[in-house]
């Protein structure tokens, strides 16, 4: 019941999401309808009780691919007004392509829809209970991939310290 | 829950690594900043205490966290020629880049990162070792940060980098997809019992590989950034990454071609192959209009680099062992030509100009002296190390078929007899100034450092068969004997 309510709200969001990223006149804001999409999607992983899938789809796609993106944005608009006062930003034949590459990504997304064997393919992808959850991952963390593990963890002290030195005041403290 | 053994020896000089870093990143605390550089010292100490560690671990291959990380023979060597450069960073760093606790610590986790690199056999550990490798540098090569240079270098190298990496782990991705596995060892069983869901995959994912390996390696048409990077990182950054990153990048590719994919040697085979060959012409032609010495240093880096893929191509447990031999006499006689220019340069560079060598020996003759060898090394002349490196390499290309690749090598060596010998000529010139472009002195310490790196491309030059026989063993480990 509550499920039910809640899957449409969150679908219903993620395409007002999608259509944003789409539809905004500014990058930032494109990016920012992303994010709105990816929680959107997260919370619908939460219903099918992928709780990791809906995790790392907030943790690192709303976060730090966003960033990313966000990163990339702001290098190359570096210096220039908003794209409306630059004036044509738009590259030819821009709405041609992007109907015909949606219309291929329907077709092709479509023709697997109907052409699925649901209940073959549930039976394959059923890969065990716990499969997915929070406890397995944790577990195939400490054990199976404990050095990636550690050697993440130098990954982000190399992160901090860079990140303290370039953002320092220099001169101040060099002479 | 079964944890795997962890065992520590696997990754002894890993850990004395870190440890160092993190002791440096305390005692800076508490000390005040114009004793910063002092830490330089606590580094090296750091790098000296994992060398003497390496000829321990060589009585037995350690194998550890349940399989990800290997310390056998060819880890050790390369760890070797890794940490004889990172030896060289700390000893020309006391002077350029007026170092603290945070130059150390990245000196130590960019070799922690190689030496990752060259012993991990999971795909997750080697891509997680080039990060460790990667990240430091991208800070060092813009450390002096008042100089745009260095910035330039710092910001080309972190974007260039960003997509190497990404290309390096898609094509890991595509390996693991094809075949489901992550351990190099059981990737190569599961392409022999034909478990790939598909070999186009396959294909993909090792020319993806090649293609994230090939930016760090610096080979043509994936070297656009070495140049700029080079000449604008600090002196002392430029050699440690010019031969770590080599070594480290070589170790993972011998790793990931030999072990993993032994298999699809004929999709691989000619890929690395051609890039040799246009690595060794391009680098070797474009050097020759360069005027700046750590530019032309750059460019003959790119070139030398195009000789250790040869020995790839070569694929044969004798081409294995003369890329090995070659990646510790590149580290000799390059870290040896940039201490010269690191004792020659003042504080801001100047002088790094080629012209600027006319008439050094009359005025600097032990400098001039050294470089010379250095220089004469590269160019592969006998007495000298690079010699029998380039012998080997030959001796391996030729046995395996590869008498293109055999040709490409004598033909860019005969171009790089120019460049190399062109401020050789120059430094015996007599020249009528007498304003010396470069500062009166240098540290001591890069005095030391030319003295050590001139006695090995001085000795194992002379006795190349100090190394042949170990690293025989190093050949062994690798494919398994």
């Amino acid at each position: 019941m509550v499920s039910t309510v809640v899957f449409w709200l969150a679908a219903a969001v993620a395409i007002v999401g999608a259509g944003g990223v789409l539809l905004a006149k500014h990058p930032v804001h494109s990016a920012l309808s992303l994010v709105l999409n990816l929680a959107a999607l997260g919370v619908l992983f939460l219903l099918l009780h992928a709780e990791f899938l809906a995790v790392v789809e907030i943790l690192v796609y709303a976060g730090a691919v966003m960033v990313l993106f966000l990163f990339v944005v702001t290098l190359l608009m570096a210096g220039t007004k908003t794209p409306r006062d630059e004036g044509r930003f738009r590259l030819a034949y821009q709405y041609l392509l992007a109907g015909l590459f949606g219309l291929i990504l329907f077709v092709l997304v479509a023709h697997a829809l109907v052409g699925a064997d649901w209940m073959s393919s549930l039976a394959a992808t059923n890969a065990g209970g716990s499969f997915g959850s929070i406890a397995a991952f944790g577990t195939a963390l400490f054990t199976k991939y404990l050095l990636p593990f550690e050697l993440t963890a130098v990954v982000l002290l190399v992160a901090v310290i860079g990140v303290i030195f370039l953002g320092r005041e220099h001169g101040a403290t060099r002479k | 829950m079964n944890f795997p053994v962890i065992n520590p020896l696997s990754v002894l000089p890993e850990i004395i690594l870190l440890a160092t870093s993190i002791v440096a990143l305390f005692i800076a605390l508490f000390l005040p900043d114009r004793r910063g550089h002092q830490l330089n010292y606590l580094g090296l100490v750091g790098v000296l205490a994992a060398i003497a560690v390496l000829p321990m671990l060589w009585a037995k291959v350690e194998v550890g966290f349940g399989g990800a990380i290997v310390s056998d023979h060819f880890a050790l060597a390369m760890d070797a020629a890794i940490l004889v450069s990172a030896l060289a960073a700390f000893l020309l760093g006391l002077r350029e880049v007026e170092p603290g606790a945070d130059y150390v610590a990245l000196v130590l986790w960019a070799a922690l990162g190689m030496m990752v690199l060259t012993s991990a056999v999971e795909l997750l550990s080697i891509f997680l070792g080039l990060e460790v490798l990667s990240l430091p540098l991208y800070v060092l090569a813009g450390f002096r940060r008042d100089r745009t240079t260095s910035k330039e270098a710092a910001m080309k190298y972190l974007l260039m980098g960003a997509f190497s990496s990404g290309i390096f782990l898609y094509g890991l991705a595509f390996l693991y997809g094809a075949t489901g596995k992550v351990s190099l060892a059981s990737i190569q069983a599961a392409i022999l019992q034909n478990f790939t869901s598909h070999p186009l995959f396959l294909e993909i994912g090792a020319g993806l590989v090649a293609v994230g390996l090939a930016f760090k390696l610096a080979l043509v048409p994936f070297h656009q950034w070495v140049p700029d990077v080079y000449e604008g990182s600090p002196t002392p950054v430029t050699a440690f990454m010019s031969v770590g990153t080599k070594a480290a990048a070589f170790g993972a590719l011998v790793r990931i071609l030999t072990v993993a994919l032994p298999a699809g040697i004929v999709h691989w085979q000619p890929l690395i192959a051609f890039l040799a060959v246009l690595t060794l012409l391009f680098g070797n032609l474009a050097a020759l209009r360069q005027t700046n010495m750590k530019r032309m240093l750059a460019y003959s880096g790119i070139a030398q680099a195009g000789y250790l893929v040869v020995a790839i191509a070569a694929n044969s447990q004798m081409g294995v062992g003369a890329g090995m031999f070659y990646v510790v006499a590149y580290a000799f006689m390059n870290i040896g030509a940039f201490a010269v220019v690191a004792a020659l340069s003042g504080q801001n560079e100047e002088g790094a100009e080629i012209a600027s060598y006319r008439g050094l020996a009359y005025r600097r003759p032990w400098l001039a002296v050294s470089m010379t060898v250095f220089l004469l090394a590269l160019a592969s002349i006998p007495p000298l190390v690079g010699f029998p490196g380039k012998f080997y390499i030959l001796r391996a290309a030729v046995s395996s078929g590869g008498v293109l690749l055999a040709i490409a090598i004598v033909v860019g060596t005969m171009i790089s007899l120019y460049y190399y010998l062109r401020p050789v000529l120059l430094m015996f010139t007599h020249s009528e100034e007498t304003e010396s472009p470069f500062p009166a002195t240098a540290h001591w310490t890069a005095h030391v450092t030319v003295g050590v790196m001139l006695a090995g491309t001085l000795v194992l030059g002379i006795l190349p068969g100090l190394l042949t026989g170990p690293l025989q063993n190093a050949v062994h480990a690798i494919y398994g004997l």
